[in-house]
């Protein structure tokens, strides 16, 4: 077994999603705004090869949005682009800010949130939900291609696969009793809240340098905006 | 025959009691329930890691050296080390079964019961598997298991229920003839990365009135295959020819071939057996289905209230009740005892004669030895 | 499985959470890839508040916008959990009443639960976003403003239209997979009459 290598310490993380927080509402500048997005957020991005969610999130999330802003307040309230792209890049910042500080490896989880000092059932919960999005989605693809192998879908298109949601959510759901009523008996039987709570904490690795220069960009950050 | 001191093998028949007698089994020592194993093997994993990694650590937190140099020698030898940063419910079946059963022998509690999940294992990792159990005397393992007597194990104790039981009978299994028809796969590959091909250059035909076995390692591509020929995967390299005509199976999913998964619950739909068999259209034809796969007893429940043996033979079942050409079976054996399968192998020539191509995707081929079949081999 | 003990009752919801969490999420998924003006996010938890009681519908609500933005999806969703927590008691308590045994019973409680989402999410789609959420409700929300109402009426508004429909779809999503599930193996752990009295009901 490796070191865990964490992509932030966790203490860095608490940190920075404070300072970034209070750096985005005081902010008043999109320079400001610009220049942290580009020096701190982005390049954590890349280090954690991460960019490409990150890019969907710009388009998929805050391309709709930007647009919806543009209707409501250049079209519908004759404000001028420079308000709405100031307000858009706020809210950039501050969902990216939350975006990265919910940003796990997927090995990382179990550490980071013993190190936050979760425990019981929140962390079991926790834990778990980490855990089984995988299954789920795997389970959800494999009954669709049941449905489409037994010859229930003729035509692939849109409305189809929202017709299928109903059909397939029964057999999913069923699953997931399923595996809870088998999962618990399980857990019962190996003691899982002793397992966890035996769970030996490895030593810490982290990328030092990111680490320094995402707190001292970010309380620069939050002084600026101050 | 070969016998290990620490394991006891339970025989029996389906429905012979065999799980509740595993399930209700205390440790020998206390009254504490032992580990436990069911059918379905990604339940018994933990749900709380998203590693394999991770998920060997959390069950190896309180034990001793040996156990644990004898599971990472059991892993290495089954080729683990390149799955341990993947999500282990991103594993095949099997991989998911020798994980867990892995898991539950570092758990500090030695008494552990294994329930039919060792069906999914193919023979080489069993034997691995055993020789660990060896090598770890004061563990006491019980294992159920269909397939045990083919890898020269004889059972210790064999459960016997004299109650009725639900049998399969392929006697009273009945097939329209239909015309023969002629796949010829030319050349297709298939990947679901641009890094990494799951089929090259694959040429073969098949041809009704057949039964083929496909075999070949985990992700060798028999899955991808079945899920081509099916019309669920759209083929990207290669052409299919029908009859010596161009066919495209992704334009008609699921009209010419049918396709039987290995796990039956993703399959089954409807709220009553009787409609799972399409009995709303032919109630003849699914009452038929009913009474050759057991089944008559149950019509008016719950597909899904149904235990695993019989959710499985439905699941074979319900792919039968809409007449296709070709039929493809994914582990169609699994939880079965001795006697279904040779029902079941029957029941497959039967659809043979009857001018269907039948193709079976197993690790256990023993049921079907009785009947020539074509070995395809993936690799 | 006869005697079920308190640990492993205990266990059972512990597990069942996460599941439905990633039911809700894979669904809300789906959903928005095809950039509708509905969300479809919450049949997760009005199905496990229905057959699990309004604890857990209402955990599994709220974790499922919470992860829905840990995972990158949806860097806001964490924003709105607090309409997932409304919702799931407002289910539990019209459940219990029976107004899901009939089909205009059940549209006339999505429509109540569509009103009262829209108010307890209208806040933060008026602090946090100022009305443009990038959905199809913003082109509604601008169509108000241009024809002359304040920000917070257009907003109220919008949400009354799409909120009522979005959330009778749900409901009737979700009664349907009740009915259709598996009894015995839903009363196995949670012993609740619910689901044997929403299948007698037609």
């Amino acid at each position: 077994m490796k070191d865990v290598f964490y992509s932030i310490h966790p203490y860095t993380r608490i940190c920075f999603l404070a300072l970034g927080i209070t750096g985005t509402i005081f902010a008043n500048r999109i320079t400001i705004l610009s220049l942290y997005w580009l020096f701190t957020l982005i390049p954590f991005f890349v280090i954690n090869r991460k960019l490409v969610s990150h890019i969907k999130v710009l388009l998929f999330v805050f391309l709709p949005i930007y647009l919806s802003y543009i209707l409501i307040y250049v079209w519908a309230s004759k404000f001028g682009f420079d308000y709405v792209s100031f307000r858009v890049a706020k809210l950039m910042v501050f969902a990216t800010v939350i975006q990265i500080f919910f940003s796990f490896k997927s090995n990382e989880q179990i550490d980071t949130f013993l190190k936050w000092k979760f425990k019981g059932n929140l962390l079991l919960v926790i834990l778990g939900t980490f855990s089984v999005i995988d299954d789920i989605v795997k389970q959800s693809d494999k009954i669709v291609t049941a449905r489409y192998a037994r010859g229930f879908i003729k035509d692939r298109n849109i409305y189809n696969t929202i017709k299928q949601i109903p059909q397939t959510l029964v057999p999913l759901f069923a699953i997931a009793i399923r595996t809870s009523i088998e999962r618990s008996d399980s857990w019962e039987r190996k003691d899982m809240l002793s397992l966890l709570s035996n769970w030996e904490q490895k030593r810490y690795r982290t990328h030092y340098l990111s680490d320094i220069w995402i707190l001292i960009t970010t309380t620069l950050y939050l002084v600026i905006s101050l | 025959m070969v016998q290990i001191k620490n394991i006891e093998l339970i025989g029996g028949e389906n429905f012979s009691g065999r799980s509740a007698y595993l399930r209700e089994k205390n440790c020998d020592n206390n009254s504490r329930k032992r580990l436990f194993i069911g059918e379905i093997p990604s339940n018994y994993l933990s749900g709380l890691t998203t590693t394999v990694d991770n998920e060997i650590r959390l069950h190896r937190a309180n034990n001793n050296q040996q156990i644990i140099v004898e599971i990472d020698a059991l892993l290495k030898k089954c080729d683990f080390d390149k799955h341990l940063f993947k999500n282990s419910f991103n594993l095949s079946g099997g991989e998911q079964a020798l994980l867990a059963v892995a898991c539950h022998l570092l758990i500090d509690k030695d008494d552990l019961a294994i329930d039919t999940v060792l069906e999914q294992l193919s023979s080489s990792w069993i034997l691995h598997l055993f020789d660990t159990f060896r090598k770890l005397p004061h563990k006491k393992i019980m294992i159920s298991d269909n397939r045990i007597k083919s890898y020269g194990f004889e059972p210790d104790m064999i459960l016997q229920h004299n109650n009725d039981k639900p049998l399969i009978d392929s006697k009273k299994f009945q097939i329209n003839t239909s015309e023969d028809i002629n796949f010829l796969l030319d050349d297709i590959s298939f990947s679901y990365s641009r890094f990494q091909n799951v089929l090259t250059n694959f040429t073969y035909e098949f041809e009704t009135g057949k039964i083929y076995l496909l075999n070949g390692k985990n992700g060798a591509g028999k899955t991808t295959l079945a899920k081509i020929l099916s019309g669920v995967l759209k083929l990207k390299h290669g052409k299919i020819y029908k009859n010596g005509l161009i066919y495209v199976p992704y334009s008609y999913p699921g009209k010419i071939v049918g396709y039987s998964f290995q796990d039956p619950d993703e399959q089954l739909f409807a709220n009553t057996v009787f409609r799972e068999l399409n009995g709303n259209v032919d109630s003849l034809k699914a009452n038929m289905l009913a009474k050759s796969f057991g089944l008559s007893d149950f019509m008016e429940e719950h597909p899904q209230d149904l235990p695993f043996v019989l959710r499985k033979r439905l699941a074979i079942a319900a792919t039968l009740s809409i007449d296709r050409s070709f039929y493809i079976f994914d582990e169609p054996t699994l939880g079965q005892d001795d006697n279904t399968s040779k029902e079941l192998a029957k029941i497959f020539h039967k659809l043979t004669t009857g001018g269907k191509g039948v193709i079976i995707i197993s690790h256990f081929k023993e049921f079907i030895l009785e009947y020539d079949s074509i070995d395809i081999n993936l690799s | 499985m006869n005697a079920i003990s308190k640990t492993q009752q205990n266990f059972f919801k512990l597990t069942l959470i996460p599941l439905s969490i990633a039911v809700n999420i894979g669904i809300g998924l789906i959903v928005k890839s095809l950039n509708l003006p509905i969300y479809l996010d919450s049949i997760g938890t009005i199905i496990s508040t229905i057959l699990f009681g309004w604890q857990i519908g209402l955990i599994t609500g709220v974790l499922s916008f919470v992860f829905t933005t840990i995972l990158s999806l949806n860097p806001f969703a964490i924003f709105f959990s607090g309409t997932q927590a409304a919702i799931a008691i407002l289910i539990y308590i019209l459940a219990h009443k029976g107004w899901f045994k009939k089909t205009y019973s059940t549209i006339f409680s999505g429509i109540i639960v569509g009103a009262i989402a829209a108010i307890v999410s209208m806040p933060v789609i008026y602090y946090l976003f100022g009305g443009a959420t990038g959905n199809g409700a913003s082109i509604i929300v601008a169509y108000f403003i241009n024809k002359g109402l304040s920000p917070v009426n257009s907003i109220v508004i919008s949400g009354f239209i799409v909120e009522p429909i979005d959330k009778t779809i749900q409901i009737l999503i979700a009664i349907y997979v009740v009915k259709n599930l598996p009894t015995k193996l839903v009363t196995t752990i949670s012993n609740n009459d619910l689901i044997k009295r929403l299948k007698s009901a037609k």
